[in-house]
């Protein structure tokens, strides 16, 4: 199961911190990125993450398909975006530096500025996605998510969200395979209202699956007390040590320097052009 | 006098939607530290009085009158929270009472949701997986487990939680002979290590009467058949009319002519005392041999199979006639599960050649698309839910014949024959879902039979049913055999491998050992213990006499 | 008093419904002929666990699903349009909650509230919210957006029009209740 999730189970400083510290973390670390449009920032921003991420021993055979999805649909996004606004760095600047051509597809510095800043947040959070999932244990963060204040319902959810999706994913593959042998298939040499149809059909059946899965897993939570009190312990909860809290403290840090910077710009935006 | 662990007086219960009662005037015992069978057709009422007892229905659904003391207290007033301190239940289904992402996980969940602190926790799982030999597997997930496995951690995660009444639900269903009886030595241990009290239901009686029950009740229509030892219930003549399939050594020793109640310990076959000088009859021949040779159906040359860089097949060639019954065996993991799905096409071939009708058309597998394959050879997997998407039952039997274009009164009327053929035609405007399990089984066959594939592939298609609808499936598909439609199916039933099948075949690691009779089978421990089977009661009485007779 | 914690029944129900999200957005796709534009055929599932459930297990079924879905296929979460799907699975649990959709025969009146409510949800969700939370998270053009907001309300409307309402109706049919089954020898 864990395979899915990417977790992989080695010795790091990333391994050993806890899975709360790790996902609040995280959770500064996005939130920073996300407020502030300060090229300096990010580019400090993505260099933390790219080091975090060659720290954690992960493996590039590991993380070459992501990676690649992402610096694909990264460009694909830069592209849109320079099809429908040519000129939103102009106007985000305040000013105009034609490096290209004329018209409304002039290419200026700004728009080229401001691109760049939108492949730094894919830049930044890659790598912290990326630290973050295959260095937590998922039982680890489940308990970590309560303890960060999530209900325990919506914690143990989520956990059971990670631990019956093989099951399902199986039992769905067999049906999808069961309705193909009786000719409803999905594939291309199959007709429009025929692809509709099965996939209606494969929808109806997890529906169905769903529905008795619930009510017989529910049955055997009840029976083993699940909902009996306001509180619940993990077997997989972890402690906060030293490491944890200096980890945490770091990305505080950083988040503060991006507020900070916000102040000092007069606005998200960091304007070299003025 | 101790109190009894459970005590019911004149239970009745009515559900709310329902005229007539489920439950009928109950009354019976649980001694502290006993072990009891409950057994009963399917729609006795067995269900519905398990969940009377742990909670899970009780005054909200329905009308509950009568008295159930839990360890001496009136429980009825108890939801199902309070009521699991005092019993644990396991759910026919060890896979979905899995819910932890680890072994270790699942066993603590009782103990998590009490929020006992995590020192304890640890201590408790350790000294529970110890105690069921589990301390391997703590970090393991649920899909690597096999199903004996998974069984014994949903023991030792109702057994974390102190329960000292335990509440089995069909343990033996989903294991083959060898993991069940292992499994009921393990219960055994336990109870005379912690004194548990423990209620099982299991309708295979030939199987889960190796091991000793101080008590058996039988349910039927919602009422107290039977209740005694298990040597008075085994002495019974109403087995057929519980839907109880009677051990069959019993059955032997009635046709020679013995009078039961005169056997000492008739209720252990491995220690049963036959009175001097008994001559009994000669067994039934075993097995059902084919007629005449017919011609090669399906033949199956070299296959090779490996899931990630784990060897699953290895060189595998095989055979299967014209109209025959073949069973495939062996144990978990040996490879037989997916030697039936490479050849229904469910599994992408890696090596070798499937090829259908090699004397006649000889259709490679490798050229068609699983749908077109599946017109030669159709798959029958386990799990109904599987097979069913959840439409009117002569929906899902004719959706399969509308995409073949047929016409509408020809659908109509393959349709309906299937349905009469089944034995569920009374159903055929019913929601698929609204069917028993057995019920869904066979029309998870039908489905398939309808588009008429001249082989029908079949995994475990009695697991988890009970006498009447297992027999009642064999039926049917010795009913499609003789319309000539060859069977496959890959099985740990030791009446279907009797009784019914033509051929055996025995995979172990992967790879194809010589073909068997059943006789011969039967016959080799070595065999059976590669197919992870036991032998039934009566072979075993003989083996015992002809021992001792040496 | 209003219960504030979530039941049993409906944190099964969240468990098992983000894991079928996740498993439609990965094993059914169903491509347009546009590049990269599918039908999301999750987006039916959602409408149909909020009708069977309730609006909050559809929207924790759409944040969890969809946030784990970016996570494992994208390396990145992209939070406004997972917050949208939690409001398009919230609000249009709320607008049918009174229509007992579920509950005995579908009828055209019930088709047509089905439709205008996935259709007011997702004009909320993708029109309103999901354009502005980008704009305003992301600073990305507000033509770019708005043009993708509409394209995905477009695709969204037409799928669980169609798909959605095959889906109810089989679901209606398949269920069968609010009849008594009788055995029939005839």
């Amino acid at each position: 199961m864990t395979a899915l999730f990417g977790y992989q189970k080695r010795d790091s400083y990333f391994h050993r911190l806890t899975a709360r510290a790790k996902l609040l973390g995280l959770i500064f670390l996005t939130v920073a990125g996300m407020l502030s449009f300060d090229a300096r920032f990010l580019v400090l921003l993505t260099v933390c993450a790219a080091f975090a991420l060659y720290r954690s021993r992960i493996r590039w055979a590991e993380i070459a398909w992501i990676v690649w999805l992402t610096i694909f649909f990264a460009i694909l996004n830069l592209v849109l975006i320079y099809v429908f606004a040519p000129q939103y760095g102009v106007k985000l600047f305040a000013d105009k530096t034609v490096l290209l051509g004329t018209g409304h597809y002039a290419l200026t510095s700004q728009q080229l500025f401001y691109e760049l800043l939108v492949l730094l947040k894919y830049a930044f959070s890659l790598p912290l996605t990326l630290v973050f999932l295959l260095t937590t244990q998922p039982s680890q963060l489940a308990a970590g998510l309560n303890r960060l204040g999530v209900p325990y319902q919506i914690a143990y959810a989520f956990s059971l969200t990670l631990r019956y999706l093989p099951t399902i994913q199986t039992e769905f593959a067999m049906t999808k395979k069961v309705q193909e042998a009786r000719g409803y298939t999905l594939g291309a040499d199959s007709s429009w209202p025929n692809r509709l149809l099965a996939t209606s059909r494969l929808l109806l059946s997890l529906v169905f699956a769903t529905l008795e899965k619930v009510e017989v897993i529910s049955q055997a939570m009840a029976l083993r007390r699940f909902g009996k009190g306001k509180r619940r312990s993990w077997y997989h909860a972890q402690h906060m040590g030293q490491q944890d809290w200096l980890f945490l403290l770091g990305t505080i840090v950083l988040l503060l320097l991006s507020i900070f910077l916000c102040q000092q710009n007069g606005g998200r935006f960091w304007n070299p052009f003025s | 006098m101790e109190t009894a662990a459970i005590a019911v007086r004149h239970l009745s219960f009515t559900y709310d939607n329902r005229a007539e009662k489920t439950l009928d005037d109950l009354s019976f015992t649980l001694p502290k530290a006993s072990k009891t069978l409950l057994v009963g057709p399917s729609g006795s009422g067995k269900s519905t009085l398990l969940s009377l007892l742990n909670g899970l229905i009780g005054p909200q659904q329905g009308d509950l009158t009568g008295t159930l003391l839990i360890n001496g207290q009136d429980a009825r007033g108890q939801g199902v929270l309070e009521r699991s301190l005092a019993i644990g239940t396991i759910l026919q289904d060890s896979d979905r009472q899995f819910v932890g992402q680890t072994v270790a996980e699942d066993i603590a969940f009782v103990l998590e949701n009490e929020a006992k602190a995590q020192d304890e926790l640890r201590q408790a799982v350790a000294e529970i997986a110890a105690l069921l030999g589990l301390t391997d597997l703590l970090s393991s997930g649920p899909t690597l487990l096999s199903g004996g496995q998974k069984q014994r951690v949903a023991m030792a995660g109702v057994l974390v939680g102190q329960s000292p009444i335990l509440i089995l639900d069909e343990p033996l269903a989903s294991l083959d002979p060898q993991t069940g009886q292992e499994l009921l030595a393990v219960l055994d241990r336990l109870q005379a290590e912690q004194g548990l009290t423990i209620l099982m239901v299991e309708h295979r009686l030939d199987e889960v009467l190796r091991t000793d029950f101080d008590q058996v009740l039988v349910l039927q229509r919602g009422q107290l058949a039977f209740a005694g030892t298990s040597s008075a219930f085994l002495q019974q003549s109403d087995f057929e009319e519980w839907g109880l399939q009677r051990p069959p050594y019993v059955d032997w020793l009635c046709q020679s002519g013995l009078a039961l109640s005169e056997l000492v310990r008739l209720d252990r076959v491995d220690q049963l005392v036959l009175p001097a000088r008994s001559r009994l009859q000669p067994l039934a021949p075993l097995g059902r041999p084919a007629g005449a040779p017919s011609p090669v159906i399906l033949a199956a040359k070299d296959l090779s199979f490996t899931y990630g860089t784990q060897p699953i097949l290895s060189h595998v060639s095989l055979t299967v006639h014209r109209d025959e019954w073949l069973a495939l065996l062996g144990r978990n993991g040996s490879g037989k599960s997916t030697l039936a799905r490479l050849l229904a096409g469910f599994l992408k071939k890696q090596s070798g050649q499937i090829i259908f009708d090699p004397e006649g058309a000889a259709i490679d597998s490798g050229r068609l698309s699983l749908g077109q394959w599946a017109r030669y050879v159709g798959y029958v997997s386990q799990n109904p839910n599987e097979m069913l998407i959840g439409q009117s039952v002569y929906d899902e039997v004719a959706s399969g014949l509308v995409r073949q274009g047929l016409a509408a009164d020809q659908i109509q009327e393959r349709v309906l024959a299937g349905l009469r053929q089944a034995d569920l035609y009374r159903y055929r405007n019913w929601p698929a879902i609204a069917l028993s399990y057995g019920q869904k089984k066979r029309l998870s066959v039908l489905v398939l039979a309808v588009l008429q594939p001249a082989v029908l592939i079949l995994d475990e298609p009695t697991a988890a049913q009970d006498g009447p609808n297992a027999q009642a499936l064999l039926q049917y598909l010795a009913t499609l055999q003789a319309s000539g439609v060859t069977i496959i199916t890959v099985t740990h039933d030791l009446n279907l491998l009797r009784h019914w099948a033509n051929r055996l075949l025995l995979l172990k690691d992967g790879q194809l050992e010589a073909g068997h009779s059943a006789a011969e089978l039967f016959r080799d421990p070595v065999a059976l213990a590669a197919a992870s089977l036991i032998l039934p009661s009566d072979l075993l009485l003989q083996q015992r006499i002809e021992k001792e007779q040496r | 008093m209003k219960k504030r914690t979530l039941a049993t029944r409906d944190v099964v129900a969240v468990g098992l419904g983000a894991a079928v999200f996740l498993i439609l957005f990965k094993l059914i796709a169903i491509p347009t002929g546009l590049p990269n534009t599918q039908v999301n055929v999750a987006q039916s599932w959602l409408s149909l666990v909020s009708i069977i459930f309730s609006p909050v297990v559809g929207a924790l079924v759409a944040i969890i699903g969809h946030s784990l879905n970016d996570a494992l296929s994208y390396g990145s979460v992209w939070w406004s349009w997972v917050i949208a799907d939690g409001l398009y699975a919230f609000v249009f649990g709320w607008l049918v909650k009174g229509a007992r959709l579920n509950k005995g025969r579908l009828s055209w009146k019930k088709i047509i509230w089905f439709n205008l409510s996935q259709l007011v949800a997702n004009l909320l969700a993708w029109v309103v919210l999901a354009p502005s939370l980008d704009i305003w998270i992301y600073a990305e053009p507000a033509n770019k957006v708005y043009l993708q907001g509409a394209l995905s309300t477009v695709v969204n409307v037409l799928s669980t029009a169609i798909i959605g309402t095959l889906l109810l109706k089989l679901y209606v049919n398949g269920r069968g209740q609010d009849r008594v089954l009788r055995e029939e020898d005839e």
